[in-house]
């Protein structure tokens, strides 16, 4: 997936609208974004949505009037993105110590998954009597 | 700036190179018992590691790895003439200041010994009976090289650049993460919120936890140092079913209960500071490791191990969900991730939930902290030596006591004074210990303050004569007893070495020139002996540098250095007797080179002819003729 945009936790609320409500126009936009959280500025919007627009996030189509917003991303691909820079991702989580994943995530592929799932079915290996893991 | 750029780097890289023994001993350990360790006491093997990396100095003993290692020493330039680090001998310090070090002084660099000793209690290591068991301390301090050595220096200087570098990511890092979690948002949910609860008091965690949701991570995490919160994936909360929300909060609540965060922390500074170090970059990465899967069994006992399967899928249906796509391979390889995916998940499907302590991993844990964190230890017979002589009486010669014979060098008038040289002749051997005792080893704890106070106030000469007036005059009476005591103190010899060189008492010095004069040439400890002298004679006492230059004269094997510094003593008005009789002792060593002095002599006073003339009358006569033939233009005819 290469080209993924990074979007940040509030250009992340405009995402959302858009996800659940395209094709939407920009005054619609700003509207649903204040009816949920009154520090909305339209200004602070446009500035955003301009830059979702520049990362590709967003495209706009002309409809009728004016212009609308349709999503080209989804919402599960965009999760998480850059969560790492290219330094914690060489050292490891070492260079993490505030956070504890609870999965360090991988790119598996199918097959991989697959055995993953065999090796949990598996019944464990007959242990001698009292044996620990 | 030393401390920063050579102290402390040596005492770190001897640190870390413990470490490294006793991380792959830990590793080899796991690998071997794989069996027989639950994941929690995998983990909790990595401790006994940070504690050896935050203890720099440790006790002595037998059972300690470390006794398979030779000495890990930042040598000063070893001796040519022979191996004297094997003696290594340990001075008392009493009244010694610990951080001396008795290096190469004479800058040349070629025939010096070195002279080490720590800041304990102990008599010289090759007096058999009295080696002592001192915890031996290793504090950077007495085994740091020569100062300004540069190539160290240099060495030291990359680390800190290297450690404040890596300090410098990990801030940026820290910085970029909280202004990523800074615009998360607070979970209300009260269904979420009261499961959380009940996972909480399942695993035994009293202190809050907040909820949080965030678009910034794909998989649910555990951030923040100082308050703890939990954060999940956009929408994971609502599309999973609360069984496996239940997993997730009670893996992550097992790093709250063993403080993973801190200990992250922790790790992330030792990582720093030890950054050059490879084995540890393992080491830590597979403790790492270790502690999910102990925060997986912590879990998996509290959901019970029935759960098993389903906290798998749990991990599995994360794994399917990710978008995370990885770019570069890192150098800790995607490969080596998928592994520990794997026994991660081997781990899971073998679960046996366990309630006791495992036997082995006690065990286990136990030899290692004893094999670990004890520091090698010197071997042979153990008697710590201020015990045995307080034990034991001073010997008696006709009726009175080692310190009574003392006594009686004060009157040099007396008849005692005689039969005090007489009867330490004879004691000899005996003697030497008692000898040391008074020589360097406080009596009485105040004697000890006192003694400690004058060292640490600069030694000028007139304070000499201030302090406790007893207590000085036996050391140096002491000191004159070797003198008498003869070839059985020669093991003492370091001893007597480094105060004749260091005492802050002229008196113990002056009398100590005598022995070694007497013991140390044709010795190892010649060249040290030699500079000892040359430190009097550079120094402010005029008796003492006196007589320091009539005892160069017993040093015929150190000829090349001596005889400069005699033929500049006969210029000097004050040492020219002294000089021109150690030159005498040293006979026709030293010819060539008062021949060249001579030569270069205009003015009327000509000390070189002089001690020429005296020393080889011919040599003299022949050159002073030759003198007379050349025609110079000599100022003063």
């Amino acid at each position: 997936m290469p080209n993924v945009p990074k979007i940040s936790e509030t250009e992340w609320e405009i995402m959302r609208v858009i996800w659940a409500k395209h094709p939407i126009s920009s005054a619609h936009l700003i509207r649903e974004l204040g009816a949920a959280d009154r520090s909305w500025h339209p200004k602070t919007a446009r500035t955003l949505l301009a830059r979702l627009v520049n990362k590709g996030a967003v495209k706009f189509e002309s409809k009728g009037r004016g212009y609308v917003y349709e999503p080209l991303v989804t919402e599960q691909d965009c999760i998480g993105i850059a969560s790492e820079s290219f330094l914690d991702r060489v050292f490891g989580g070492s260079l993490q110590p505030m956070i504890a994943y609870f999965v360090e995530n991988q790119k598996l592929t199918k097959q991989e998954l697959q055995e993953l799932g065999r090796i949990l079915e598996t019944d464990p290996k007959p242990k001698s009597k009292g044996g620990k893991k | 700036m030393r401390l920063l750029f050579e102290t402390f780097p040596a005492a770190l890289l001897k640190i870390s190179a413990q470490a490294s023994v006793l991380a792959i001993l830990i590793l080899v350990l796991q690998r071997v018992c794989k069996e027989q360790l639950t994941a929690r006491a995998r983990a909790g093997l990595w401790l006994v590691l940070v504690m050896r990396l935050l203890l720099p100095v440790s006790l002595s003993s037998t059972a300690s790895i470390f006794n398979l290692f030779p000495s890990f020493e930042f040598a000063s330039p070893i001796s040519q003439q022979g191996s004297v680090s094997s003696i290594d001998p340990q001075l008392p310090t009493g009244l010694l200041s610990e951080h001396e070090q008795i290096s190469d002084s004479s800058g040349t660099g070629r025939r010096t010994d070195t002279v080490r000793h720590s800041g304990r209690n102990t008599l010289s290591d090759s007096y058999p009976s009295f080696t002592a068991l001192a915890p031996r301390t290793t504090p950077a301090r007495s085994r740091t090289p020569d100062a300004g050595s540069p190539p160290l220096r240099l060495l030291g200087v990359i680390w800190f650049c290297g450690a404040a570098g890596a300090s410098w990511v990990v801030l940026l890092s820290s910085i970029r993460w909280a202004r990523k979690i800074r615009a998360s948002r607070q979970v209300t949910d009260q269904a979420l919120l009261s499961l959380l609860s009940r996972c909480r008091a399942e695993i035994g965690i009293r202190r809050q936890l907040s909820l949080f949701e965030t678009s910034q991570l794909s998989t649910p995490a555990l951030y923040g140092f100082f308050h703890p919160r939990l954060l999940f994936p956009v929408g994971m909360l609502t599309t999973y079913p609360a069984s496996q929300l239940r997993f997730i909060f009670l893996h992550e609540l097992a790093h709250m209960r063993r403080r993973d965060i801190p200990l992250n922390w922790l790790r992330t500074g030792l990582q720093i500071l030890h950054w050059f170090n490879p084995v540890l970059w393992i080491a830590f990465k597979r403790w790492r490791i270790d502690r999910e899967l102990a925060c997986d069994a912590i879990a998996l006992e509290a959901a019970g191990g029935s759960q098993r399967r389903e906290y798998g899928q749990t991990i599995l249906r994360l794994l399917e969900t990710a978008s995370h796509p990885v770019a570069a391979p890192g150098f800790m390889g995607i490969l080596e991730d998928k592994q520990q995916l794997r026994e991660r998940i081997s781990r899971i499907a073998s679960f046996v939930p366990t309630t006791r302590c495992s036997p082995v991993a006690t065990l286990l844990l136990s030899l290692l902290f004893i094999a670990g964190l004890t520091d090698a230890r010197e071997a042979g017979p153990v008697v710590p030596a201020g015990r045995v002589l307080e034990g034991l009486a001073e010997p008696i010669y006709q009726g009175r006591n080692l310190s009574s014979w003392l006594q009686a060098f004060s009157n040099p008038l007396s008849p005692d004074y005689t039969r005090a040289k007489e009867i330490f002749k004879t004691a000899g051997e005996e003697a030497v210990p008692f000898l040391l005792k008074h020589l360097v080893i406080s009596h009485t704890p105040l004697e000890e303050a006192q003694a400690r106070f004058w060292i640490n106030s600069p030694p000028k000469s007139g304070v000499a004569q201030t302090r406790p007036k007893d207590f000085e005059n036996q050391r140096a009476w002491a000191a004159y007893a070797f003198e008498f005591v003869g070839p059985s103190a020669s093991n003492a010899l370091p001893t007597l070495i480094h105060l004749a060189r260091d005492d802050y008492f002229l008196g113990v010095r002056m009398n100590l020139f005598h022995s070694i004069a007497a013991l140390a040439p044709n010795s190892d400890f010649e060249a040290s002996a030699v500079d000892a002298l040359v430190k009097n004679i550079e120094g402010e006492n005029v008796d003492c540098a006196r007589s320091a230059y009539y005892f160069l004269g017993a040093f015929p094997n150190q000829a090349e250095r001596v005889i400069p510094i005699l033929i500049k003593g006969l210029n000097n008005s004050l040492m020219f007797d002294a000089s021109l009789e150690a030159l005498q002792k040293l006979g026709k060593l030293g010819v060539p080179a008062l021949l060249q002095a001579q030569k270069q002599e205009r003015s009327t006073i000509r000390p070189a002819e002089l001690a020429l003339e005296k020393i080889d009358p011919d040599a003299a006569k022949r050159a002073i003729e030759e003198k007379e033939r050349l025609p110079s233009a000599n100022p003063e005819l």
